[in-house]
């Protein structure tokens, strides 16, 4: 694939404009929950002076988790911009015509591991706001296990591998004529 | 190298530059240089063959084992 080519794929281009415009948007998010978590934190008396004429049963240590539920969310979202950052270093090498490296094979190693991560922290937000939903008389709502992220995960790790193995074979023809 | 490529003086006998070879085997300029460099670390038998089709010779004349330099 040479760089010229690339520069009129449209499949390339459309990827990396969502890709770039899905890292603004957590971005975004990231730096929304992070403020607001520390904020409802950090002020747990304050705002839980405000939320308890609503909510009678509500206790300032209630407040303290509200806060540490919107900072998981923003940690989730930091783990998302970390991915979708990855993803955009692989998508630059495509568009170089040269995505056969072990760096990138290392890139999507570590996507791997932060896509058990997003996994992770997305079981402890669900299981927390079912906690926050009853804590501010929400309807309880269940929560279902998502087979696509394991799927993603496996997919990661697999791809990793076959980028190794394709580095090394492409190593291998280094110098053929 | 332990193999030599004896590309420059097989061109040499037929009065061929390293252009005119790569516009008739259709391999690049720069990969004919890599060889002729003896920087290569193989040669693909379609390139053999098209070079030992262009230059009108066997492979035995292109490709000579010299052995490790003492």
């Amino acid at each position: 694939m040479t760089s010229s080519s690339s520069k009129h794929d449209a499949l390339l281009s459309t990827t990396s404009v969502v890709v770039r415009g899905a890292q603004a948007i957590v971005a975004v998010a990231a730096l929304a929950t992070g403020i607001a978590g520390l904020a409802v934190a950090v002020f747990a008396s304050p705002v839980h002076a405000e939320l308890v004429t609503e909510h009678p049963a509500m206790t300032v240590g209630d407040v303290a988790g509200l806060g540490a539920f919107v900072l998981l969310a923003s940690g989730l979202c930091v783990l998302a911009f970390v991915f979708l950052g990855k993803l955009a270093a692989i998508l630059r090498t495509v568009g170089d015509g040269d995505p056969l490296t072990v760096a990138n094979a290392d890139r999507l190693h570590m996507m791997g591991w932060l896509a058990v991560a997003i996994q992770a922290a997305g079981l402890a937000l669900a299981v927390a706001a079912t906690h926050v939903r009853t804590m501010l008389g929400g309807p309880a709502r269940d929560w279902g296990f998502e087979f696509s992220g394991i799927l993603l995960i496996l997919l990661l790790f697999v791809l990793a591998r076959v980028f190794r193995v394709g580095a090394a074979m492409r190593a291998d023809l280094e110098g053929t004529i | 190298m332990p193999i030599a490529v004896q590309l420059d003086e097989l061109l040499y006998q037929r009065r061929m530059t390293l252009t005119e070879l790569s516009q008739k085997v259709d391999i690049t300029l720069a990969n004919l240089s890599i060889l002729k460099t003896g920087k290569a670390k193989a040669i693909r038998f379609s390139t053999l063959e098209a070079i030992c089709t262009a230059l009108d010779c066997q492979p035995g004349d292109l490709l000579v084992h010299v052995g490790e330099e003492v």
